[in-house]
């Protein structure tokens, strides 16, 4: 043993335990000779007094609430020892109402949607033509040849204007420009080349009609219209032509009820002839669809559809319903699908290699941490670990995140891992945005990730798009919007953050009594065909909001820890004995808002673990485990 | 120690969900830091608290409430910590955090707040459970002795175990401070 090794175990007694006085005298001769051992010494004190500081920790008041209640029942009753039992599958429902939290929703038609009535329109633009030009596209497209710009050139450069969307009585808004190009008879300039998305949103039913108007000089040559969840995803109406040179052109709204991205690009000419123009831009639309579905918890039941292996995170698209398994250090992930949540079937994400050598495969070399769509298409997050088989151990610092992209659900990509740098680094939350997706990344505090298709990957270079804590929920809403729980921040302590793009984060310093969100087990944005809300659970409260900055809290007697966007509007699943191996029996209940205000209680079905709900095609379905080491797992579909 | 009645010395007339609620409010900040730090799991912490809790109502529902309640809260919670870290259901969420170095990933940061706390909870997470529950009881002021007989060891195996505890944080925070 080496001189320095016996002081340090001294030393390291020390702290704990008073020494002999040989010992003391020894040491203190020792440490007066010796910076090595007096730096050794140091780091031993900062060790234990960080520790002490560290020691204590309220619990979160969901404990101190079920542990009071079970003490005021004045049964005696005898703990089940399945409850005891019972403990792990709660924390795997804790889990996966996690990973849920990150889903965004689908858009299907015939839904209910509540769209912020239009104030009846001031704008001069927004004001009816007499007679606009209504023209319905041509089937075929036609090659667009634009008629030469007159001369002599105006004397100064011209920019072309702006386009003016209304539908209905909405009040118009100018359409985000991406980019121009502007001609005379000696020039030609481009401008404007944003590469973004619409900023603008316009409310409409279907029945609406879009108006794009040009301001007075200006008239329109040719429109070309695209529309789609997202710019990328966009399909292209036909051309048409409007060699009328209208001023005011009408289109249809989106057929999909909810928030669609309206592009187009158009050709313009001033009245002279002596300018001709070509736009792009496009601004949102949330189109509300016509008859909102009626819940009646009175008569509500709930219809088994079958079984499914275990239980995980639900998200549902547009063609069926992606549940994930995330699977664990010695369990694959796992993503199973369903068309009608009668059937499913399964698709593996990660592997399982050798853990020692001569092993057979065992460990797993990722794990799926969430999931989330954007409607058509699902991304699942998680990290990837490199192993060492001659160590049986993980590679140091060899945690990476990894995503998983998929079109319906079966077949899956898998990305690179991440380009973090530094330590270890897993993605835990993922939402869709109106350009692609975006996903927080844990490892030497979070960051954000975007990503365009899922599968390659940059990180958010925005210091504030940095959180020193781990993101708890996440939830995003169609137009963009994040709201985010952080578990930490060294700037201001846990809390709720918000984003309009993901990039640029500010705190949401009250939400109705949430806003500390220390027990945030999910966030849900709002949906056109569910509630209009963000929905926040912690702890033992819920809260929601319409515009994040008016806010409704209620303390509910359940605590609540799964919340999905639903055509009935928002379902919160809650547990009045949430939490392991208690002495009071489940009792799991569900309630239903349309208003974000007003709760009334559900039926339930006979799930109690791992609960997780979603609203797709065939329906809402719930899918839980009836009990923890007998029960099946089950799906469950909500009739109204 | 053995269990005494309700109505025993110790505890007089308080009736039951008074002795729990004094317990709660006595310990349940000690017993959850104890777990956080042990487990770095928020929820699993929770969990494992409201469990020796209402663990400890039921020895009184059977008239059997321990005459030192601190200290059956610290041995059941132990007990619960280690055998979920056994777990495999619960391996799927501990076992990241045991055997990386990551960040904290709880509302213990609130407590941690600056670097060298989340450093040394890092470090605390590369250690064996068993060394963390006995880091944070001597931090939460438990001597040697309270230490082995909540962990159920010898006194003197204990004196080695929390030296050896110590040696091996100490490692992984300059293995840590290192590798950065």
């Amino acid at each position: 043993m080496t001189t320095h090794s016996r002081f340090e175990q001294i030393i390291a007694r020390a702290i704990d335990f008073s020494l002999t006085p040989a010992e003391q005298a020894g040491i203190a001769d020792h440490l007066a000779t010796c910076s090595t051992c007096r730096a050794m010494a140091a780091g031993y004190r900062s060790d234990a007094s960080a520790l002490r500081s560290m020691a204590f920790a309220e619990p979160p008041a969901r404990v101190r609430s079920a542990v009071l209640v079970a003490a005021a029942r004045p049964a005696a009753r005898m703990i089940e020892p399945w409850k005891l039992l019972a403990a792990a599958a709660l924390l795997l429902a804790a889990l996966t109402g996690a990973a849920a939290a990150v889903g965004a929703w689908n858009t299907r038609p015939a839904l209910v949607v509540v769209v912020p009535s239009a104030s009846p329109s001031s704008q001069p633009n927004a004001t009816p033509a007499p007679s606009p030009s209504a023209v319905e596209p041509s089937a075929e497209p036609t090659p667009f040849a634009p008629p030469a710009a007159t001369c002599p050139s105006p004397a100064s450069a011209v920019r072309l204007p702006d386009v003016t969307v209304t539908a209905g009585g909405a009040p118009g808004i100018v359409a985000t420009r991406w980019g121009s190009t502007t001609m005379t008879c000696t020039t030609t300039a481009s401008g404007d080349a944003i590469p973004s998305s619409p900023t603008t949103v316009i409310s409409a039913s279907p029945a609406d009609r879009l108006t794009l108007a040009l301001p007075a000089g200006w008239a329109f040559l040719r429109l070309e219209v695209t529309d789609g969840a997202t710019s990328q995803a966009a399909t292209t109406r036909p051309a048409v032509d409007t060699p009328d040179r209208p001023s005011r052109i009408e289109a249809s709204v989106p057929a999909r009820p909810g928030e669609s991205i309206v592009g187009f690009d158009l050709w313009m000419v001033r009245d002279d002839g002596r300018v001709v123009g070509q736009l792009s831009g496009g601004v949102r639309v949330r189109v509300s669809s016509a008859a909102p579905a009626v819940l009646d918890p009175s008569t509500a039941r709930w219809t088994k559809l079958g079984v499914v292996p275990a239980s995980g995170a639900l998200v549902a698209f547009d063609g069926g319903y992606a549940l994930l398994a995330p699977g664990d250090n010695l369990t694959p992930s796992v993503v199973r699908f369903s068309a009608d949540g009668k059937g499913w079937a399964t698709a593996s994400i990660s592997s399982l290699v050798p853990n020692c050598p001569g092993q057979g495969p065992q460990v797993s070399e990722a794990i799926a941490g969430a999931i989330a769509t954007n409607g058509r298409e699902l991304v699942v997050v998680g990290e990837e670990q490199l192993h060492d088989v001659a160590s049986c151990a993980n590679v140091a610092a060899s945690v990476r995140p990894v995503a998983w992209h998929s079109s319906d659900g079966r077949t899956w990509r898998r990305s690179a891992p991440f380009e973090v740098g530094g330590d270890n680094a897993r993605a835990t939350a993922v939402w869709a945005t109106p350009s692609g997706w975006q996903a927080a990344v844990v490892g030497g505090g979070t960051t954000i990730w975007e990503s365009s298709d899922g599968l390659t990957w940059h990180q958010v270079n925005d210091p504030t798009a940095t959180f020193t804590g781990k993101v708890a929920a996440a939830g995003a809403a169609p137009d963009g919007t994040v709201v985010m729980s952080t578990l930490s921040d060294a700037a201001s302590g846990p809390g709720l953050f918000t984003s309009r793009d993901g990039l640029t984060w500010g705190p949401i310093k009250v939400a109705g009594g949430c806003e500390a969100a220390p027990g945030t087990t999910q966030i849900v944005g709002p949906t056109a065909q569910g509630l209009d809300a963000w929905v926040v659970l912690d702890d033992m409260r819920l809260c929601t909001s319409r515009d994040l900055v008016s806010w409704s809290g209620t303390t509910m007697t359940a605590a609540p820890f799964v919340v999905a966007q639903t055509r009935f509007g928002a379902i919160v699943l809650g547990d009045a004995c949430h939490g392991a191996g208690s002495t009071c029996a489940p009792d799991p209940s569900a309630y239903v808002t349309a208003d974000g205000v007003t709760w009334t209680p559900l039926p339930h079905p006979p799930v109690y673990w791992g609960r997780t709900l979603a609203d797709g095609p065939a329906g809402v379905l719930m899918i839980g485990q009836g009990t923890a080491n007998s029960g099946a797992t089950t799906v469950w579909r909500l009739d109204p | 120690m053995g269990p005494v009645s309700v109505a025993g010395p110790v505890l007089g007339t308080m009736a039951l969900d008074a002795v729990i609620t004094a317990a709660y409010e006595t310990h349940s900040a000690a017993i959850y830091g104890l777990a956080l730090r042990a487990t770095r799991d928020p929820d699993l912490a929770a969990d494992v608290t409201q469990e020796a809790f209402l663990r400890l109502l039921t020895e009184g529902q059977h008239g059997r409430i321990p005459d030192n309640v601190g200290g059956w809260l610290y041995r059941t919670s132990s007990n619960l910590i280690i055998s979920r870290a056994r777990q495999a259901t619960v391996a799927r969420r501990l076992a990241p955090f045991l055997v990386l170095g990551h960040e904290p990933d709880g509302p213990e940061a609130i407590v941690l707040g600056n670097e060298q706390h989340r450093e040394l909870d890092a470090a605390l997470a590369t250690l064996p459970v068993a060394d963390r529950l006995a880091l944070v009881m001597a931090a939460q002021g438990a001597t040697g002795e309270e230490i082995a007989r909540r962990l159920g060891r010898s006194h003197v195996a204990t004196r080695t175990h929390l030296t050896r505890a110590r040696s091996r944080l100490r490692a992984a925070v300059l293995h840590r401070e290192a590798t950065r």
